[in-house]
């Protein structure tokens, strides 16, 4: 009993306190980093124009795309399992306002609440493999959000020289 | 993925896929899909030649 007490309160320390500390930790990773962007220009000629899209990409690269967004407001899908409560709340404090829910699984349910905010301006951020894979397989829930809202998918994807790959069987 | 510190990053933005209102099931789950899965793999392509492209990496 003592051991479950401990255990919990390990998970709830893990999701009050990591996520501040990540996006922290995270920000300062970040400032290291030499980075250069191909064809950004298209996103900032959007940005101008206050057009919208979804920016699609490989769920391995999440935590970068942090950095990557050219826009102002931003929602991301994120799927009920505890993995997603962590995700949501790192991405808060990068201004990224959360989704919950799946287009695998309830699908409806979460492409309404997507459309929802597009209406209401959101750009949306969409991993076609996520989250439960495979990896690196396009499913058609972006396409199904795409084809409601008339958004474009715009492809985006990140390759670092010295990387450590946090999921397995992913070549960058 | 994570960038060890103080390593070159390229971010790549690829080409945008529009999907039409009256696109059917199927072309949906096959045409666009299959458009969605190539533009991927062009961008991440193009993101990790930049690693490797200097004249990205002059100045």
């Amino acid at each position: 009993m003592a051991k479950s007490f401990m255990r919990r309160l390990k998970e709830k320390l893990m999701v009050t306190a990591g996520p501040p500390i990540g996006a922290v930790l995270l920000r300062i990773l970040y400032a290291t980093l030499r980075v250069r962007t191909i064809d950004k220009e298209r996103l900032e000629a959007y940005k101008r124009e206050g057009k919208q899209y979804i920016m699609a990409f490989w769920h391995g690269s999440l935590l970068v795309m942090v950095f990557a967004y050219v826009g102002s407001r931003l929602t991301f899908l994120v799927s009920w399992h505890r993995d997603g409560e962590l995700v949501t709340r790192v991405m808060k404090y990068f201004g990224i306002n959360p989704t919950r829910g799946s287009t695998t699984r309830g699908g409806m349910k979460a492409l309404r609440m997507l459309l929802k905010k597009a209406k209401q301006g959101y750009d949306i951020a969409f991993t076609p493999d996520g989250p439960r894979g495979p990896l690196r397989e396009a499913q058609v829930g972006v396409v199904q959000t795409a084809r409601l809202s008339g958004l474009p998918i715009v492809p985006f994807a990140v390759a670092a020289r010295k990387k450590k790959r946090l999921l397995p069987g992913m070549s960058s | 993925m994570i960038p060890f510190p103080f390593t070159r990053v390229v971010f790549s933005y690829g080409e945008p896929i529009v999907v039409p209102r009256d696109a059917s099931d199927a072309k949906m789950e096959t045409t666009y899909t299959e458009l969605v899965q190539k533009g991927l793999e062009e961008t991440q392509r193009k993101a990790r030649e930049g690693l490797e492209d200097e004249s990205l990496w002059k100045a």
